[in-house]
């Protein structure tokens, strides 16, 4: 009792000062309010666009109850083992073109009943499903790009098969891929078929999915859809976790900064007789007092927010998400959150204003800098765990490694964070040849570097966001570009005349290479390069180093006769199996050199002309083309107007079509865009803030730079110098510390390959500092000649 | 009292005579405080009384005498060097009877009286550093602590003026 | 008639407006020559800072003029009053006189740095004035890590950089033991006896003792002035102490 008592007396002190400095108290509100805002907001917005998991099975199964793929011969023996009353219906998903007006657009063909079991995995938006052979139904995306209307005729490029536009079909999963839906065919499939099955009243889907899975069959069952993580709800989670660091540094420095400026009278109080825990106390209750003020207005802006961004949603994430809900409990845990971090980032610097010796806090001095060798050992021990953290996340599944990217995350940002006042430290001793302002802000930083360490960790944890979301980026663009569509730089002709085509338009475009793209076939069927003990297959194409030159791949060292053995494309190891089309192997190849970025669709290997002969291979047309194509790449990423020279070029020549990368958009990077520039202004917030905070200690350094002749505009150059400096050290940190848990999430997706994006890190470890270093000189008032009383 | 122990003192580090010791006490207190020969023989005279100093053999034939102290002269100068300075009775300083009288008899310019008070310590506490300039801290240390003693005097005096002023004028807004 | 090289003329300082209206300083006259050591005392609240504020630029008189050597300060743009700073007026304050980032050299050289000068030159001269006050072996130090006197004395030397012609000490010994005030005090006396000339604000008069002339503050006007006649020429005959001891 007595010590509320005590508490009140003190508490009342605290809250005093929070009134008195409103503008203080006002920007520790709106830093926690910040990620709570973030937190509620995407917490909501993911609640709506991540699926239920019932939503979930749906798109995953349909209405089957089993989803089975594998080796074709494998899946055919297990489905004779289901049981009496099974309804089986396959759907197959292959590389395709639509030949329409003079057009060849790369899309995704589904061959199965679309309005049957499969309805869910696709789904059908406008008109019917197709029923015969001759009826298609096209995505929003192709019907936009082409300008199709329902009841318009249009060719399938692999068979050359016309067909009537009936309905429009849309992957819920995926609102802008390019999909064309059509009835189960014969022909020749280069893609993957699976199986859904429907099984009958009573059957165990668990028990006969264990039957089918020792038969050889890779089985999905709705049971365990559920457990799978999106690579959005990771990145959210990791991005979200490294937001409250970011928050809790910047809350903890406006707090050190606040008890800074009071050292004498938490002095006094504890000459008075408060004790530690008093004056610790005190502090703690108005943080939290503050910060439940932060979080509720940051819970009314981040639900606010997403109710506005809610009518966009489909647009941006590319699916057609669910209705607007908002989970009590999301706001309650960012709430508690937001008050949980404030309280932990208070209780820091209070403690440290509490533990000062009366005699220093009286004094007003501060406190003998702490010898900072020891944090670079601990940076780096925190470091190595954060790195066998993320380790530990790429072989756990589920929460766990959910948790581990996280603890990564949040120990590499420690970890580089706490190298920092060393670094500080470092750079003030080698300051003195420097300019004055940089000399001054230097060291002033290596000075105060108990107090800019944690303000170099804000910023490094900021920037990590964005390295982060920029590696996301990257690796998510490199992934998606692999698998679809063409490279900026190509240009495919397709069609009987492709050869005299690509003449003409290498004659009017800045065309570097062109050669034509031939598929290998045995006994008329083409074949296929597989990796060695694996389902994942491409097709083969006939070429030399010209093909390559125009794929964007130089063979480093030619074999001994000027020729190319083999080279692997795309994500294929060293080694395949060629393999004809009921998956017999016939032969093995060794690559002479990889490439991850030849775009062309499905492409896996290219074989030399003299390999033909050897394994008894002809040249035949690639797929996506009934007859001749040929492969152009220009100087440079094609632009709008040369495909439309390049598309009236075709049409001159009848039958002849062009495809381009640049006919099939990518919504996801749009959303991740805009993730990068939101989490760079948050960044730049966060430097903004975090120095102004460090600017308060050299307020007496300004008047005396007056009195010694200091030209007004020098405290601008100084407050620039300051932010500049602390910019650039938190962003270089932020490099380590934020590729870390990019590299732990992308790596843990098997469908994406890790890209470090150096352009967008160089420029934003660059820019940001300069741009710091501009907003401080700006918003810096030239200092005031006069000395205030 | 103090001249007494003063060549006491003297004596106690080596026998002098007369002349001798009135040079030397005038030395050690920077000039600053002049003795006539006359104050020192009944000086020493009165201590002989008192058996604290002896002569030393006979008169010389100029008619200096040598004197030297005694082993009670001794006691009596370490029991001097023991005791401090006990407080001593209202200061009866003119200054301050002038000041007090002027107060207590309502005369017409007590603030100028204070001024010209105040100029004129001033003054002299100016002079005294002016010394304090061209003295050896090391050789010269008794003098500079005896002009130390006067500058921290003088200093008093210029608080204590202030202190009558700033009081005078309270008296006079309350009135 | 020497020549003065800042003189008040009629100037005065009123802090707020209307009936809150306070004049912390009366028109007052100051004639301050080449050479001297002025010492201003008063009570608090008596204007002798507002004074120094205003013969230094740090403040503009409500009415009246400052003219430092030929130049009204009143008509100097802020820049020329940097430039001012720079090169003709040395300011000694109570305490934080010195950036806590920059060495004591590099604090010292810190007028000169701002004026353009080279960076080695203006050490080498930072060096001579930390010379003058007898701190050349502590260069090297920060603030941080000298005693309050010793960081005195690097803002005295501060002060002296270069070719000050004034400087203007606003309380240099209030923070400091007496014995250290005097250091501080005595160097600002040897600053002047080398030609240049100083204005002190203390309350202290023992430290004030050392000026050529003190000048008594009451209420914002100029009550006494101790000293007036020119200074004395070193070495020449002070009259003899007399004392009387009180003997009994």
């Amino acid at each position: 009792m007595s010590l509320l008592r005590r508490l009140r007396a003190m508490a009342r002190v605290e809250i005093r000062h929070l009134v008195g400095a409103p503008a203080r108290s006002a920007l520790i509100a709106a830093l926690i309010a910040l990620p709570v805002a973030a937190l509620a907001g995407a917490s909501t917005l993911l609640g709506i666009v991540v699926r239920t998991t019932p939503e979930r099975v749906h798109q995953n199964l349909g209405r089957a109850d089993l989803r089975v793929a594998g080796a074709p011969a494998r899946v055919q023996r297990a489905l004779t083992q289901l049981p009496d009353g099974a309804r089986i219906e396959s759907l197959a998903l292959s590389p395709e073109y639509l030949e329409v007006r003079g057009l060849k657009l790369a899309a995704a063909l589904a061959a199965g009943q679309i309005d049957g079991l499969a309805a869910g995995i696709l789904r059908i938006t406008d008109g019917r499903a197709p029923r015969g052979a001759d009826e298609v139904a096209l995505s929003p995306v192709l019907i936009d790009v082409a300008g199709i209307q329902l009841g318009d005729r249009v060719r399938l490029a692999t068979d050359g098969r016309d067909a009537t536009v009936v309905g429009t079909v849309i992957d819920p999963e995926r609102t802008t891929r390019a999909v064309i839906a059509t009835v189960s065919t014969d022909a020749p499939v280069t893609g993957a078929t699976t199986y859904l099955v429907a099984l009958p009243p009573l059957a165990d889907p668990a028990a006969t999915a264990a039957t089918l899975r020792d038969a050889g069959a890779q089985v999905l069952t709705a049971t365990e859809v559920g457990d799978t993580l999106g690579l959005e709800q990771q990145l959210l989670f990791v991005l979200g976790g490294l937001g409250f660091v970011e928050a809790a540094l910047v809350v903890a420095a406006a707090f050190a900064v606040g008890l800074r400026r009071r050292q004498r009278e938490v002095g006094m109080l504890a000459a008075t007789g408060a004790g530690r825990e008093d004056v610790v106390g005190a502090i703690l209750v108005s943080a939290g007092m503050i910060a439940i003020a932060g979080s509720l207005l940051g819970v009314a802006v981040g639900v606010g927010a997403a109710g506005l961004l809610y009518p966009y949603l489909d647009g941006w994430t590319g699916r057609l998400v669910g209705p607007f809900e908002v989970s009590p409990i999301a706001l309650l845990a960012a709430m508690s959150m937001g008050v949980l971090t404030a309280v932990l980032a208070a209780a820091w610097p209070a403690r440290t204003a509490a533990r000062l010796p009366i005699r220093v806090a009286l004094s007003g001095r501060r406190p003998p800098p702490q010898p900072s060798g020891s944090w670079v050992l601990l940076g780096v021990v925190l470091v190595a765990l954060g790195f066998g953290l993320i380790v530990v996340a790429r072989y756990a599944i589920g929460t766990t490694a959910l948790l581990a990217t996280l603890g990564g995350a949040v120990l590499g940002v420690f970890g580089c964070g706490a190298c920092s006042p060393w670094l500080l430290e470092q750079m003030a001793c080698v300051a003195s040849r420097l300019p004055l302002p940089w000399r001054l802000a230097v060291r002033d930083a290596g000075r105060f570097r108990s107090r800019n360490g944690p303000v170099v960790t804000a910023i490094l944890a900021g920037m990590a966001l964005s390295v982060t979301v920029a590696a996301a980026l990257a690796s998510i663009g490199e992934g998606d570009g692999g698998w679809t569509t063409l490279r900026d730089d190509q240009l495919r002709v397709n069609g009987p005349a492709a050869a005299e085509a690509g003449r003409r338009i290498a004659a009017a475009l800045p065309v570097e290479a062109r050669a034509p793209l031939r598929a290998a076939y045995l006994e008329g069927e083409p074949i296929r390069a597989r990796v060695v003990g694996s389902q994942e297959h491409g097709w083969v194409a006939i070429g030399d180093a010209g093909l390559l030159d125009t794929l964007g791949a130089t063979v480093a060292e030619p074999t001994t006769d000027g020729q190319i053995a083999a080279v692997a494309l795309d994500a294929f190891g060293a080694d395949a199996e060629l393999v004809t089309r009921d998956w017999r192997i016939f032969a093995t190849a060794t690559a002479v050199d990889r490439r991850a970025d030849v775009a062309v669709p499905g492409l896996a290997f290219v074989l030399a002309e003299t390999e033909l002969t050897r394994h008894g291979l002809t040249a035949g047309p690639a797929p996506g083309s009934s007859s001749a194509s040929w492969l152009l790449r220009l100087a440079g990423p094609l632009t709008k107007p040369q495909l439309e020279r390049a598309r009236s070029i075709a049409t001159e020549l009848a039958g002849t079509s062009v495809d381009a990368g640049l006919l099939h958009r990518s919504a996801p990077r749009l959303m991740y865009s805009i993730g990068l520039l939101l989490s760079l202004v948050t960044g730049l917030l966060v430097l903004g803030v975090a120095t102004a905070l460090t600017a308060v200690e050299s307020r007496n350094d300004q008047v005396i730079l007056a009195t010694v002749g200091a030209a007004p505009s020098l405290s601008r150059a100084h407050a620039a110098a300051r932010a500049g400096y602390l910019g650039l050290l938190g962003c270089l940190l932020a490099v380590p510390a934020g590729l870390l848990p990019a590299f732990g999430i992308m790596t843990s997706v098997a469908s994406v390959t890790f890209v470090v994006p150096w352009t967008e890190i160089v420029v934003t470890a660059l820019l940001l500092p300069a741009v710091a270093y501009l907003g401080a000189w700006c918003l810096t008032r030239p200092a005031r000649w006069a000395r205030p009383a | 009292m103090s001249v007494r122990h003063s060549l006491l003192a003297l004596l106690a580090e080596q026998p002098a005579h007369g002349y001798g010791l009135k040079s030397e006490f005038e030395a050690n207190t920077g000039g600053t405080w002049p003795l006539n020969v006359g104050q020192v023989y009944t000086t020493l005279r009165r201590l002989e009384r008192d058996g604290l100093v002896e002569p030393v053999g006979a008169e010389a034939h100029d008619g200096r005498q040598t004197w030297r102290i005694t082993r009670a002269g001794r006691q009596e100068l370490t029991s001097w060097f023991a005791t401090p300075i006990a407080s001593e009775p209202p200061s009866r300083d003119e200054l301050a009877i002038k000041v007090l009288l002027a107060v207590s008899t309502d005369q017409k310019d007590v603030s100028g009286l204070l001024q010209a008070q105040r100029v004129a310590t001033m003054e002299r506490l100016q002079s005294y550093t002016r010394h304090k300039r061209h003295a050896d801290p090391t050789r010269e240390l008794p003098w500079l602590l005896l002009l130390d003693a006067l500058i921290v005097q003088a200093e008093a005096e210029i608080k204590w003026l202030d202190l009558c002023e700033a009081r005078l004028r309270q008296r006079e807004e309350r009135a | 008639m020497t020549a003065a090289v800042l003189e008040l003329i009629g100037a005065n300082r009123v802090h707020g407006t209307g009936r809150t209206a306070v004049e912390a300083l009366k028109p007052t006259n100051l004639r301050i020559e080449r050479g001297e050591l002025v010492a201003i005392m008063g009570p608090s609240g008596s204007g002798k800072s507002t004074l120094l504020s205003l013969a230094g630029a740090l403040d503009r008189p409500t009415t009246g003029r400052v003219l430092l050597g030929d130049r009204d300060l009143a008509t100097l743009s802020p820049r020329d009053v940097a430039i001012m700073r720079r090169r003709l007026v040395g300011y000694v304050f109570q305490e934080l006189n010195l950036l806590p980032g920059l060495t004591a050299r590099e604090n010292v050289a810190l007028p000169l740095e701002l004026d353009g000068v080279k960076l080695a030159a203006a050490r080498a001269q930072a060096e001579a004035a930390l010379g003058e006050v007898g701190l050349a072996r502590l260069a090297d130090r920060f603030p941080d890590d000298l005693s309050s006197g010793e960081q005195q004395r690097v803002a005295v030397a501060r002060a002296f950089v270069g070719s000050r012609e004034i400087v203007l000490a606003d309380e240099p010994t209030g923070a400091l033991d007496s014995v250290t005030g005097e250091v501080v005090m005595r160097l600002l006396r040897a600053h002047c006896d080398g030609g240049a000339t100083a204005v002190v604000v203390t309350h202290d008069a023992s430290h004030a003792g050392w000026a050529d002339r003190v000048v008594f503050l009451r209420d914002g006007c100029i009550v006494e002035s101790v000293g007036e006649e020119a200074p004395a020429a070193p070495g020449a005959a002070e009259p003899a102490l007399r004392i009387q001891g009180r003997e009994s």
